[in-house]
């Protein structure tokens, strides 16, 4: 994993030979680290792998584009990748890789909330404390917590459940089936949108899919004897798309008889195709929005040079979080290129209070966290399937 | 053979170590498994961390946080290697729902030991409830399941642990069964997908005399090195013993074993609650070590891995049960660029091992195929063991004596050659 | 019990569907099962290779649109190429993996069942795609929905469960009352047995592993039809679940194993209509826990003589 010094010396050169935009010059030595590192940690294998292993590719595209950019004054930015196999025992055992290391300033991810919960202990405690951004753990306590480590680029479960709760009561809803597909990141976000739901006297039924479930037929003979008009379906995983061609199947046909919305993941265009067009007319609502739908340039052009990078149907199987793990990436090597050089090293102290003050140029603009490690002013994307693709029909605020 | 004259005798002294090679894998755990090579293993294992932490004061290097906590999974695996040994290798049970018990056995602590429920036992305590809770899920299992021939124990044990999966993860809830609550609102026992959080851990001196301050990824290196030997000690008092005799039997014939007349039933038991309570003490000492409790502990994939780690190592052997857990716990924290392979290097491995040598590296179980039909059967044949082409020919007045007395013997056309 | 009696035929339905597929996965175990005596971890990961062969053979068909094909015709190519590929791999599987384990301890070829359950899902994530394939069923079979008083179904529901229940039939048929059907019942009963009969073991354990695993493939052509999604981990849970249904009618029992299936389903779909779709599956398990302590040999099954 670590470089070796000759390969940063060449790198260097050729940075200073291509003049494309570096702040340093050959000489500023004084100003150079003499290596950095970061570490990308995730599921990339096992049971959540649909959601890591995109995301790994957003990391390791955002740390080439950097270093193509410069680096860290010229020195390249070696990135470590960190399996945790959504298991917080693995993550804490490569977790001490980088804690002992101080060239490791900083972690993008994890991303499960379970793991976060599990590990976060051990990085706050480290001398120095090893700071995350994390680009998809939403329960609460991640930052709710005190740990000065502790950023995220999404949304919180308390933020974004009572949005899309107040969406579907703006839109009309009388009844609506809750339901989430039992993971970290759904069940906390659907406990929240039901919580705002029954304090505002909405009927609501409360139900829970499995990962990898196909068949709903169960589900939906429930949601018609129910007599919901609404479908509030929490997952990140690829559940949605037979979901909806079911209840299609069943009579419900979605912006006729019945509405749905959706969450992270689920704003994702190729549900569209994978339901082959049921999903026409669901919402889906998303803090960071999927890059594809967001326009403004630096948004669609990242999805260009990740289909370039990756191939032309890379994006599909990337995940719901192939964006914003680019954006978390961007802001902890945006934070650590701000951060002084002292006698060629940085140090994590440094990292963690530009996190804290600095405002970062990502993807989807400009991000800056607030004192609890989230992000500040973000509102709610609410997206609406429309012929093909998704479009941004509304922002809420949370 | 005719007559030869006395041949001279003479002494051929081999050297040890051929002999100990050519002994097999039986004389090779013989060997590993006396004291004189356990006790410096296992202190050289609990020396291993300050070496570490002896190089890395002394040089550049930052890995020994990193490799101490490596080695303690690596014991971690070890251990419940061990006690998956002590079911699948000496009982001969398939116990495929074995991770269910390291499960119960974190959660079990984690419940008494966090503010889940409020609880904060002191480690004894919490001890003696992880094992009364693990034996009580291990009976309530075995005393009905054992009864069933191996296959369908291994799908009960398979449902075991699914069931058990199923409710830690739901359990985040009051449960809803047919439209009524059961329980409170608030109700939260095992805290779903996220576990259980801010486990406390055992409650052990941080700086020890002599050795000077102990991190604790260090302490629990040496708990879990610790109850690995303890447990190698069992296994090996266990193996010498009558109990030990009675599982071999069992598991190489078990018809003769009750015709001999042990009781089966009781040897199982006592070898599938044994491995139980093992597992579940493990997982306690993990709870306490990672702080945390997670339904991962009762993925089925956990199980898989140690199985093969067992059978890599060879059934029934203890030294292959802890290189099994060695050669697959180090690996994949090095390897990470190539972790997209890992599963299907993993079952390559599997494969070709029970296809070319199915006792693993040091296995004594033979589970080969034997060459000729099984059982008692071979025994009574074994005996009279004749080749085909030695037998006599048929004569046609011996078939005419048979069909007078037994009836015509009628060739069927179809079955022919 | 108005709501119990109100959506009772549309869960019936719905049971009825889910469970011919498991009894049609059910019948590949207890095949294998009835003849080999071992289980097969494997199975539930042919049938989903199968279904991936399907998804593949119809992505070809609708996204190239390759002359115009008459949908009927693409649907026809996929089943013989899902059947045909899952068999030629349940067979070559039999050859390499278990073969050699044939007069081994039970537990050998157990294992290594699962060693090749795990190998088929790796490949299949790594080599094919993590994320779930579509299968373009819209464009393969007509969209119709039939509506029966409340109860709602769509075409390939109901395909489903004709063309599931008409392969069990001819299945049995074909067990029962032909020679070679003869021939694995024999081997079934005893192995050692039909070979001084001269029938050749090998051969019949060659075919029964083809048939086990072509029912599978076809099981994976009919979902991918029906749910429009294959991936590579559906064989794990519907795997276990069919094998559960084979237990229930009775391990190497085919009559058992259809009845097994379409029962498991309803009773599955019954408890998550009313009584909760979380502990659904724990349902079923304990199910399988009680027959087995109940009654080992399931509700077809011979009484089994007691080995513990």
């Amino acid at each position: 994993m670590a470089q070796p010094r000759i390969l940063v010396l060449i790198a260097m050169a050729g940075v200073g030979l291509a003049a494309c935009g570096g702040t340093s010059t050959g000489g500023a030595a004084a100003n150079k680290p003499d290596k950095v590192q970061i570490a990308a940690e995730g599921p990339f294998t096992g049971d959540e792998a649909s959601i890591g292993a995109g995301a790994l590719q957003a990391i390791q595209l955002a740390v080439k584009d950097f270093n193509k950019a410069g680096g860290v004054n010229g020195t390249q930015v070696t990135l470590l990748v960190w399996d945790d196999q959504h298991s917080a025992q693995v993550a804490q055992t490569l977790q001490a890789q980088g804690i002992s290391d101080p060239t490791v300033l900083g972690i993008v991810g994890p991303m499960n909330s379970g793991v976060v919960l599990g590990s976060v202990q051990g990085l706050q405690s480290a001398t120095p404390p090893l700071p995350f951004v994390s680009e998809s753990a939403s329960n609460v306590k991640v930052t709710d917590s005190g740990n000065s480590v502790a950023h995220r680029v999404n949304a919180r479960d308390d933020a974004q459940g009572p949005a899309d709760a107040k969406f579907m009561i703006d839109q009309g809803a009388k009844k609506v089936y809750v339901m989430d597909a039992k993971s970290d990141y759904s069940t906390g976000l659907a406990d929240q949108t039901q919580a705002y739901l029954a304090s505002h006297n909405i009927p609501y039924q409360r139900d829970q899919a499995k990962a990898g479930q196909k068949d709903f037929s169960t589900t939906i003979t429930k949601i018609k004897a129910f007599g919901a008009d609404w479908v509030y379906f929490a997952d990140e995983g690829p559940e949605a798309a037979p979901f909806v061609s079911q209840m299609k199947q069943s009579g419900l046909t979605i912006g006729q008889n019945i509405q749905f919305l959706g969450t992270d993941g689920e704003e994702d265009s190729s549900i569209i195709t994978t339901s082959q067009g049921a999903y026409d007319g669901a919402y889906a609502t998303n803090i960071t929005a999927d890059p594809a739908g967001v326009s403004g340039s630096a948004a669609a052009a990242y999805v260009t040079a990740f289909k370039a990078e990756y191939g032309p149907d890379s994006v599909s199987k990337a995940g719901p979080f192939y964006g914003s793990a680019y954006e978390a990436a961007q802001a902890l090597l945006q934070a650590i290129k701000n951060s002084p050089v002292n006698n060629g090293k940085i140090s994590r102290a440094d990292v963690i209070s530009h996190l804290a003050s600095d405002t970062f140029t990502t993807i989807f603009g400009s991000v800056k966290f607030d004192a609890k490690g989230d992000v500040t002013g973000g509102g709610i994307y609410v997206y609406k399937a429309t012929g093909s693709s998704m479009v941004v029909v509304k922002q809420v605020s949370g | 053979m005719s007559a030869q004259p006395t041949p001279k005798y003479s002494i051929e002294t081999t050297h040890p170590l051929k002999r100990l090679w050519e002994s097999g894998p039986g004389g090779w755990n013989h060997a590993l498994t006396r004291p004189a090579v356990l006790i410096p293993f296992f202190v050289v294992a609990a020396l291993v961390p300050l070496a570490l932490q002896y190089v890395e004061d002394n040089s550049s290097w930052t890995g020994a946080q990193f490799w101490t906590l490596i080695l303690a999974n690596c014991a971690m695996y070890a251990c419940l290697a061990v006690a998956l040994n002590l079911v699948v290798g000496y009982a001969g049970l398939l116990n495929l729902g074995f991770i269910a018990f390291f499960g119960i056995g974190s959660y079990a602590y984690a419940l008494v030991a966090s503010d889940q429920l409020h609880q904060h036992y002191p480690v004894w305590a919490a001890l003696l409830v992880v094992v009364a809770v693990t034996l009580a899920f291990a009976l309530l299992v075995g005393v009905p399941a054992l009864r069933l021939r191996g296959d369908y124990l291994a799908i009960v044990t398979l449902g075991f642990g699914l069931i058990m999966r199923d409710l830690i993860l739901d359990l985040d809830r009051p449960p809803v069964l047919a439209g009524h609550q059961f329980g409170p609102d608030g109700l939260n026992l095992t805290g779903g997908t996220n576990g259980v959080h801010q486990v406390d851990p055992f409650n052990l001196p941080t700086s020890l005399p002599l050795i000077g301050p102990v991190p604790h990824f260090r302490m629990y290196y040496w708990i879990f090195i610790g109850f690995l030997a303890l447990s190698i000690f069992c296994m090996l008092r266990w193996r010498n013993s009558r109990t030990g005799r009675a599982w071999v039997a069992i598991r190489d014939d078990e018809l003769a074993a009750r015709a001999m007349g042990v009781n089966t039933f009781k040897y199982r038991l006592l070898a599938f609650s044994m491995s139980a309570v093992m597992a579940g003490i493990v997982g306690m000492i993990d709870a306490a070590f990672i702080f945390n409790a997670f339904p991962g502990n009762f993925d089925v994939q956990q199980t898989v891995q140690i199985f093969i780690m067992v059978i890599l190592g060879g059934l029934g052997s203890l030294p292959g049960a802890i290189l099994g857990a060695i050669a697959f716990t180090v690996p994949p924290f090095l390897l990470q660029q190539f972790v997209f392979y890992k599963y299907l290097v993993i079952s390559i491995v599997l494969i070709a091992v029970m296809v070319f040598r199915p006792e693993g590296l040091l296995g004594t179980v033979s589970i080969r195929p034997r060459q000729t039909m099984g059982g008692t059967l071979e025994l009574l044949i074994a005996e009279t063991a004749i080749e085909a082409s030695e037998l006599p020919a048929v004569t046609d007045a011996e078939v005419a004596d048979l069909e007078a007395s037994a009836g015509a013997i009628v060739e069927d056309p179809e079955w022919k050659q | 019990m108005d709501y119990f009696l109100q959506n009772f035929p549309q869960q019936l339905v719905n049971g009825l569907e889910a469970g011919s597929l498991y009894a049609l996965i059910a019948l590949g175990y207890t095949l294998i099962y009835g003849i080999l005596e071992m289980l097969n971890f494997a199975h539930g990961d042919v049938y989903m290779v199968g279904a991936f062969l399907a998804a593949g053979v119809a992505g070809v068909f609708v996204h190239n649109e390759v002359a115009a094909v008459p949908a009927g015709l693409a649907v026809a190519l996929m089943m013989v190429l899902a059947m045909g590929g899952a068999g030629l791999l349940g067979v070559g599987i039999e050859r390499v993996a278990y073969r050699p384990l044939r007069n081994a301890n039970r537990l050998a070829p157990l294992i290594t069942a699962i060693g090749v359950s795990l190998f088929l899902e790796s490949a299949v994530q790594v080599w094919v795609s993590p994320a779930p394939v579509l299968v373009p069923s819209n464009a393969l079979v007509p969209q119709t929905v039939f509506h029966l008083g409340n109860v709602v179904t769509p075409l390939t529901g109901v395909m489903l469960f004709v063309v599931a229940v008409a392969l069990m039939v001819a299945l049995d048929a074909f067990v029962f009352r032909t020679r070679f059907g003869s021939a694995m019942r024999a081997t079934a009963q005893d192995r050692e047995a039909a070979t001084f009969m001269g029938i050749d073991v090998d051969r019949v354990i060659m075919v029964t592993f083809f048939l086990a695993s072509a029912l599978a493939g076809m099981g994976g052509v009919l979902f991918g039809l029906r749910y429009a999604s294959v991936d590579f981990f559906m064989g794990y849970l519907l795997g276990i679940k069919a094998f559960t249904a084979a237990v229930i009618g009775g391990i190497g029992n085919i009559r058992g194993a259809m009845v097994g299936g379409l029962l498991l389903g309803v009773l599955e779909s019954l408890v998550g209509g009313f009584i909760s779709s979380q502990f659904q599956d724990s349902f079923v398990f304990l199910a399988l826990i009680t027959v087995l302590l109940i009654r080992p040999q399931g509700l077809f099954g011979q009484p089994l003589a007691d080995r513990a």
